[in-house]
């Protein structure tokens, strides 16, 4: 995949006036263009409160005291940096649908990178499959987005995939708090829910988008199948008719709703994505209304 | 339903091959899936693991067999009864036996296998020929290949019901010849199955297409199937047997009544289905006749519901013995037989009273047969009768060569010692029983309607009168010659030969039947063969000797095994119909329709569904 395809030109303006969302103010230590938690010395202002004595006298509200007689200070917010976190599943499963689904996964964490380098957050970016295959760790700045490009356009379906092995192991988790997207169809064997908790015990303020093609939703398969699991190499003979389908179809509703419950349950917010989809109108419409950027 | 082509069943084999084949199918195709996490929630159970599973909700398999299924049962070709005949000569059978006269609601299975023949005949079109057999004691051709439906029907009017047994493999046979002769013919046999005595492994292969019409429906009969009286010290004895043929339990009322119809005894029966049930009844007065009747429940044939005893009649018979030397064994062992009246006259007189039960001849030969049996002893001329060759001194001892005859029963003439006997030449109708190197020493058989024994040897030449076996063979001689006087005339069934005893020296002879007919016997002898006609009832045998008519009775009953009535399948040449000459000249059979068309399209129509399930994957 080319670099040039990744992103199209024209939407680059657009992403740069859009940010992740995040629900809580993040707790960086560095400089950045998020309100931070604490109270700091960005231009935004946050409260008064009564002088004391020790206090920084510039920061007094000279216009206050000459109102009212009495030394107030102003208070400012702090600006922080947020780190955002995306994981990439490259694992064998995610090499299906028209476009892959792996494409859709990179370009959606080539546009989230983006905006999040614009927005001077600290953006890592993980490929894992059974572990984590690849990783660019602490980026900061727009002039890394280059760097984020390369990595993302070499990244290639690997094994079998299992999120919660992948989070163990070593550096796979960011140490401070901040917000992970995890982009992945979650058919993991072992499940995703250890994984979810683990990311949540890391402090981070998790988003699942998973994306399924149109394949895996409603497959026009016929006949006699040996249906063998790209990742396991298991295999199933079935004769596949439409009551058949039908169940399947069932079972994919209920898995997907299974997934939403449970991130309903930890206060995850969960995103379908579809490859089959134009990307403008998943980044857009989908990520957006879901409140995953703004 | 009838199945033309049963031998095709054979092509029924392509079910289990379909099947072999789809389970030997493997026709799987691989199919990459990202994961098959989500079809495992889904296979839980459906999984094909053994290889029959494979063949569950097969749509395909199912149309395949169905398809198959309906072109096997095509080639069979079934084809169901129609009413009309369509062959160009039918051959009609119409059972004439006991058990149909049984009753079939209002008309007996009789009349109902008439009628069906009548509208058959009725609705034959021209150029159709019938053959009508009635298929009784032996089967007779009534109408050979006649295209006149009225003489047909006339023919048919002028059958009568028959009570006794059907023999129905000559029947069948004759059948199947006329059907041979003609090609194209159709049998159809009008009769309630009960078809004994026919080997079911060996029909008679009829040519051309058979059809068998079941007359009957009734299943529930109670016959009266012995009724014995006789006579004790206190009145006499009666005892009567009813079975339940049927599957349902019966009861009824059994009466008994005497010669003048008055009743007797009365009682009320019950018989399981299938069960028999006897009921006995004493002290009944005196008389020469009895009549048992049932009124039952369920009862499909009346015509066993009566029956007749005639109570033995102990009557003495009377015997001479001519013996001019006089003879004491002799005299001694008549006299201890005890059941006759013994004359002892020193010669043949001429004289009016030759009317004898019983003579005894012993070293004399008359010169003509007195009426009566005879015993003659030590034979010493030739007469006209008589071919006395002269005397020969004896070196062989006696042996049995009849040893079967009932003279001969129990008599051990290996101690037996003759010293000479007389020469007999060949006698018509009389049969050596025991023989001495070539010599006739016992003799018995029948002359002139006389039954005659002679023992050819005088008894004071043999040891016979100091062994065992003189006293027993003289008692088996007595009752040999005596029987057809002492005992009565016993019962028949219809078509049976009867022999009755006649009594010797009667005037007129007349048989009267059932119905009063009085048939005037003009016979010699002591016998006479009765073909016993299909009346039943009580006949009556009325003899005049000396300006007195005696009366003797017999009776005339149903053939027990008529009794049977359930209708059952009648399945002789059946299977024959449609292997002959692979259906080049049987062709359509007459009087059915094939389904062949019917199921091939079906078939076809099974097979375009098959197809298009097919064409969709299902």
């Amino acid at each position: 995949m080319s670099k040039t395809h990744l992103l199209d030109p024209s939407w680059l303006a657009r992403l740069e006036r859009m940010q992740v969302a995040v629900r809580k103010a993040a707790g960086g230590n560095q400089a950045g263009k998020r309100r931070s938690r604490q109270l700091g010395s960005s231009m935004e202002f946050a409260d008064y409160r009564p002088y004391v004595p020790g206090d920084d006298l510039r920061r007094l509200d000279w216009n206050a005291y000459a109102r009212s007689g009495k030394l107030f200070l102003k208070k400012f917010w702090d600006e922080t940096q947020l780190h955002v976190s995306l994981y990439i599943d490259c694992s064998r499963s995610m090499d299906f649908g028209q476009p892959r689904k792996l494409d859709l996964a990179v370009r959606l964490a080539a546009a989230l990178g983006y905006m999040s380098l614009c927005h001077l957050d600290r953006v890592s970016v993980y490929a894992f499959d059974r572990q984590i295959l690849g990783s660019l760790r602490g980026m900061q700045g727009k002039g890394n987005s280059l760097r984020l490009m390369q990595f993302l356009a070499g990244l290639s379906p690997g094994g079998a995939g299992d999120l919660d092995q992948a989070l163990r192991s070593p550096g796979a988790l960011q140490g401070r708090a901040g917000i992970s997207i995890v982009l992945s169809d979650f058919l993991f064997d072992s499940g995703c829910e250890r994984a979810i908790a683990r990311l949540q015990a890391a402090r981070q303020e998790v988003t699942l988008v998973q994306i399924l093609s149109q394949e895996e939703l409603s497959p026009a398969y016929q006949g006699e199948l040996r249906l063998i699991d790209s990742e396991t190499g298991l295999a199933k003979e079935v004769s596949v008719t439409e009551k058949l389908l039908q169940e399947y179809r069932n079972s994919v509703t209920s898995f997907r709703r299974q997934l939403a419950g449970f991130a309903y349950g930890r206060g995850v917010s969960c995103v379908f994505a579809q490859p089959e989809l134009p990307l403008e109108t998943t980044l857009f419409s989908v990520l957006r209304q879901a409140g995953v950027i703004r | 339903m009838q199945w033309l082509a049963l031998s095709n069943f054979g092509f029924a084999l392509i079910l289990p091959a379909i099947l072999v084949l789809y389970l030997f199918k493997r026709k799987v195709e691989n199919q990459l899936v990202p994961s098959i996490l989500l079809w495992q929630r889904n296979l839980q159970g459906r999984e094909a693991v053994r290889p029959w599973e494979k063949l569950r909700r097969n749509l395909l398999l199912l149309l395949q067999l169905l398809a198959a299924l309906l072109l096997v049962l095509a080639l069979m070709r079934p084809a169901v009864p129609t009413g009309g005949v369509s062959a160009p000569h039918v051959i009609l059978v119409i059972e004439q036996s006991g058990s149909m006269l049984a009753r079939e609601g209002e008309e007996t299975r009789f009349a109902r296998a008439v009628q069906t023949a009548r509208q058959l005949v009725e609705e034959l079109g021209s150029g159709q020929t019938v053959t009508l057999i009635e298929a009784g004691r032996e089967p007779r051709v009534r109408i050979a290949q006649s295209g006149d439906r009225q003489a047909v029907l006339r023919e048919l009017q002028a059958l009568v019901p028959q009570a006794g047994r059907s023999d129905t493999a000559a029947a069948l046979s004759l059948a199947a010849a006329i059907s041979a002769e003609r090609p194209g013919s159709e049998v159809i046999w009008l009769g309630d199955g009960q078809t004994e005595g026919l080997d079911p492994a060996a029909p008679a292969p009829i040519s051309g297409s058979f059809r068998f019409l079941q007359m009957g429906a009734e299943r529930e009969n109670t016959a009266l199937a012995a009724f014995a009286v006789q006579p004790a010290a206190a009145g006499a004895e009666a005892l009567v047997r009813i079975d339940n043929k049927g599957s349902l339990p019966s009861s009824g009322s059994v009466a008994l009544y005497d010669q003048a119809g008055h009743l007797l005894a009365a009682d009320r029966f019950f018989a399981a289905a299938g069960e028999s049930v006897a009921l006995s009844f004493s002290s009944l007065p005196e008389s020469p006749f009895y009549l048992a009747a049932i009124e039952p429940e369920h009862d499909g044939l009346p015509e066993d519901n009566k029956r007749w005893s005639v109570p033995f009649a102990a009557g003495t018979g009377k015997a001479a013995l001519v013996s001019p030397q006089g003879n004491r064994f002799l005299h001694q062992v008549l006299q201890a037989a005890g059941k006759l009246e013994v004359e002892i006259l020193p010669e043949i007189s001429a004289q009016k009273d030759l009317e004898r039960d019983l003579w005894v001849f012993d070293g004399i030969v008359p010169e003509s047969l007195p009426e009566g049996n005879i015993l003659l002893i030590a034979p010493n001329r030739k007469t006209d009768w008589l071919p006395y060759e002269g005397m020969r001194e004896l070196d062989r001892l006696p042996q049995a060569v009849a040893s079967d005859h009932p003279l001969l029963q129990y008599v051990e003439w290996a101690d037996v010692h003759v010293a000479r006997a007389a020469v007999l030449g060949e006698m018509a109708g009389v049969e050596p029983l025991v023989r001495a190197g070539g010599t006739d020493l016992v003799k018995a058989g029948t002359i002139a309607g006389r039954r005659v024994v002679i023992a050819a040897f005088d008894l004071h030449d043999s040891d016979l009168p100091l062994r065992p076996a003189f006293p027993i063979f003289m008692q088996n001689a007595l009752n040999w010659l005596t029987s057809a006087q002492a005992m009565p005339i016993g019962s028949a069934v219809p078509g049976e030969r009867l022999d009755i005893p006649l009594t010797p020296g009667a005037t007129s002879r007349v048989l009267v039947g059932p119905d009063g007919q009085r048939q005037e016997l003009d016979v010699q002898g002591t016998r006479f063969l009765f073909q016993v006609p299909d009346r039943i009832g009580l006949y009556q045998l009325q003899e005049e000797l000396n300006g007195e008519v005696r009366s003797r009775y017999f009776a005339v009953h149903l053939d027990e095994r008529e009794s049977e009535i359930a209708p059952a399948a009648f399945h002789a040449g059946m299977q024959q119909a449609g292997r002959e000459d692979g259906g080049k000249t049987a062709g359509e059979p007459a009087g059915s329709r094939e389904l062949t068309a019917w199921l091939a399209a079906l078939a076809l129509l099974f097979v375009f569904a098959e197809w298009r399930v097919y064409q969709r994957g299902y």
